[in-house]
């Protein structure tokens, strides 16, 4: 069952301002889907999935995470159960005196039995990268940036997400660091079915991942489908702020200067076998 | 020859409690007006290195000088940080009061700058920034890339000579990390000295020099396109090349002769203009 937003819509207001955050947004997410959201600064991305998994209550619209509605108070508990989410720099929020502590923080309030959250716990850490030996000791402190990343993800992993919300989850690592998230989302997709959902700014990460692509523009939806259909409205995508990956780019250059570049070249490779073949019959 | 800005001087430096040198017997000259970008992995030391330049971390050995001034002398430090300014990755802990007109005069303020040039600055730093709308609001109420903006406005409304960027880019949309280079390149071309740390290796390729930290050292200083064309280097230092330039090396594989000039997208249309 997926995840469906109807009509959502949220101001934040206080006494001298009210910012329309979020205007008439309605979507699906299905469930095994790597769902990419982008859009430009202040577009309501972190907004939107702040609601998803109850943190910011539904003002306007509904949501349902597997049918449960977030609007029912019981249901609600059972929708956020399903729904983790890893926040903008989340390694600012580990908190504990060792990594294992940090991670075993939300299985222990579950009260499950002591047996089964050490068991999470180090699962979650082999699945991050995290060498239970040498790092569950460890004050989350003494970590590089890249490993803090890892540990804050392992304490939403060991909670067992179906739906997992990560909100920039790249921004600031190295490219070793950026490469084993991906590979790890993409791990716990095929091997648990975890549905993805990733806030990014960087289009050629979703072009190489994401099955689908929602694009924000001040709180509305302005493109909603599969990432190389919203590329080739590449012009566009430019004026809301954001970018193409540069395969696309370069095809739209191209055109501009009057080459007639086939649809069907919409990455790399497929460009380099078009641009060879005019060049070698030219 | 063009005056040393900023040297270091086989500096080391260790974080307490720790027995790794987060930098190790660094040697590096920075001239006044350059362009210089420092890249490396996580932990790699460049932070570390830029928190030596304005005397926020002082060096276990060697020694760190600004026009000349060293970092070591504490009368100093006032002087250097009046010339350097730095932005951080987390703009969280940069921002010190509620409104965000406010926080960008905080700095200038400080530093005795008259209030009508100051409403100036401000107000330039946050048209610059793209936040001129947004002057009268909380801070608390912006996200995540406007938090950023508004540091780098913080910064730039101090006016300093050099400018060090630390990853201070990584939550901006992609037109406002272009547009932000724009910007630096502009006061570039008006004397600043830009000293930029990244991860995002699209946003030096119009860098004079390009430093890589590896495990507290200096593993190589040089032109962006020398950097890029070092695939031991790049492989050694597990660094990134720009999009641009992974395109161009599937366009040469395909038996299109792209130069390994091509940095940039538009650089591989104009070669492909010439050959089409
Ligand atoms: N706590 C808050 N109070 C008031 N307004 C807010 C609050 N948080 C966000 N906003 C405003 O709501 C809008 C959407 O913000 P949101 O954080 O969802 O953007 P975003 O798309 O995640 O941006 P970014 O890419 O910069 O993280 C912006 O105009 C922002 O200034
Ligand atoms: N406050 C600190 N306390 C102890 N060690 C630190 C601290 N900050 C950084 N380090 C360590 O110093 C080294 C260099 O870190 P840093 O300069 O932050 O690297 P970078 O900015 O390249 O990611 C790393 O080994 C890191 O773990
Ligand atoms: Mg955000
Ligand atoms: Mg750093």
């Amino acid at each position: 069952m997926p995840i469906t937003v109807n009509d959502l819509s949220y101001q934040y207001t206080d006494a001298a301002h009210s910012t329309t955050a979020l205007s008439h947004v309605t979507f699906t997410i299905e469930e095994g889907s790597f769902f990419a959201i982008a859009g430009h600064t202040g577009s309501g991305k972190t907004t939107l999935v702040q609601h998803l998994n109850g943190l910011i209550p539904c003002t306007e619209g509904t949501i349902t995470v597997d049918g449960h509605s977030l609007a029912d108070k019981k249901e609600r508990s059972i929708a956020r159960a399903l729904v983790g989410m890893v926040f903008q720099y989340p390694e600012y929020q580990l908190f504990a005196e060792t990594v294992f502590d940090d991670i075993a923080f939300g299985p222990k309030n579950l009260k499950l039995p002591e047996n089964d959250v050490k068991e999470r716990v180090l699962k979650s850490m082999e699945l991050v990268g995290l060498d239970p030996e040498q790092f569950r000791e460890k004050s989350p402190f003494e970590l590089s940036g890249g490993e803090k990343r890892r540990a804050a993800l392992a304490g939403v992993l060991a909670m067992q997400p179906k739906y997992l919300v990560l909100d920039e989850p790249m921004a600031g690592l190295d490219p070793i660091g950026r490469q084993s998230i991906l590979a790890l989302l993409e791990r716990l997709r095929s091997e648990f079915g975890t549905t993805i959902i990733m806030i990014s700014h960087s289009m050629e990460d979703i072009a190489r991942h994401a099955t689908m692509l929602l694009v924000l523009d001040h709180g509305q939806i302005a493109y909603l489908d599969r990432p190389e259909i919203v590329f080739e409205h590449a012009e566009e995508l430019f004026r809301l702020g954001l970018s193409v990956p540069q395969a696309t780019y370069l095809g739209m250059l191209l055109k501009q200067k009057g080459f007639d570049v086939p649809k069907s070249a919409n990455n790399a490779e497929a460009l380099a076998r078009w641009l060879k073949e005019k060049i070698d019959h030219a | 020859m063009v005056p040393a800005l900023i040297q270091f001087d086989h500096v080391t430096y260790r974080y307490e409690d720790s027995v790794k040198k987060a930098l190790d017997d660094v040697c590096l000259t920075i001239a006044d007006g350059s362009f210089v970008a420092v890249v490396g992995h996580n932990g790699s030391g460049k932070s570390t290195l830029a928190k030596h330049i304005n005397g926020l971390l002082l060096p276990e050995s060697g020694e760190v000088t600004v026009n000349g001034l060293s970092t070591a002398n504490e009368e100093n430090i006032l002087p250097i940080r009046q010339t350097v300014g730095i932005v951080f990755q987390n703009p969280d802990n940069q921002i010190v009061t509620t409104i965000i007109e406010e926080d960008v005069a905080f700095g200038p303020e400080n530093m005795g700058v008259p209030p009508q040039e100051i409403r100036k600055r401000v107000d330039d730093a946050l048209d610059t920034v793209g936040m001129r709308d947004y002057a009268e609001r909380a801070v608390h109420q912006l996200s995540g890339g406007q938090k950023q903006r508004i540091a780098i406005a913080g910064m730039l409304a101090l006016r300093p000579n050099i400018l060090v960027m630390d990853e201070a880019t990584a939550m901006l949309d992609p037109r406002g990390r272009s547009d932000l280079i724009e910007t630096l390149k502009k006061l570039h071309a008006h004397g600043l000295t830009v000293i930029m740390v990244t991860q995002y290796m699209e946003e030096i390729t119009d860098c004079d020099r390009v430093i890589v930290m590896h495990h507290g050292k200096i593993a190589a200083d040089d032109q962006p396109e020398a950097i890029f064309s070092d695939q031991d280097l790049l492989k050694e230092c597990s660094l990134d090349v720009p999009e641009a330039v992974r395109l161009a090396e599937t366009l040469r594989t395909t038996g299109l002769p792209i130069s390994d000039h091509a940095l940039k997208t538009e650089q591989i249309a104009e070669e492909l203009c010439r050959l089409l």
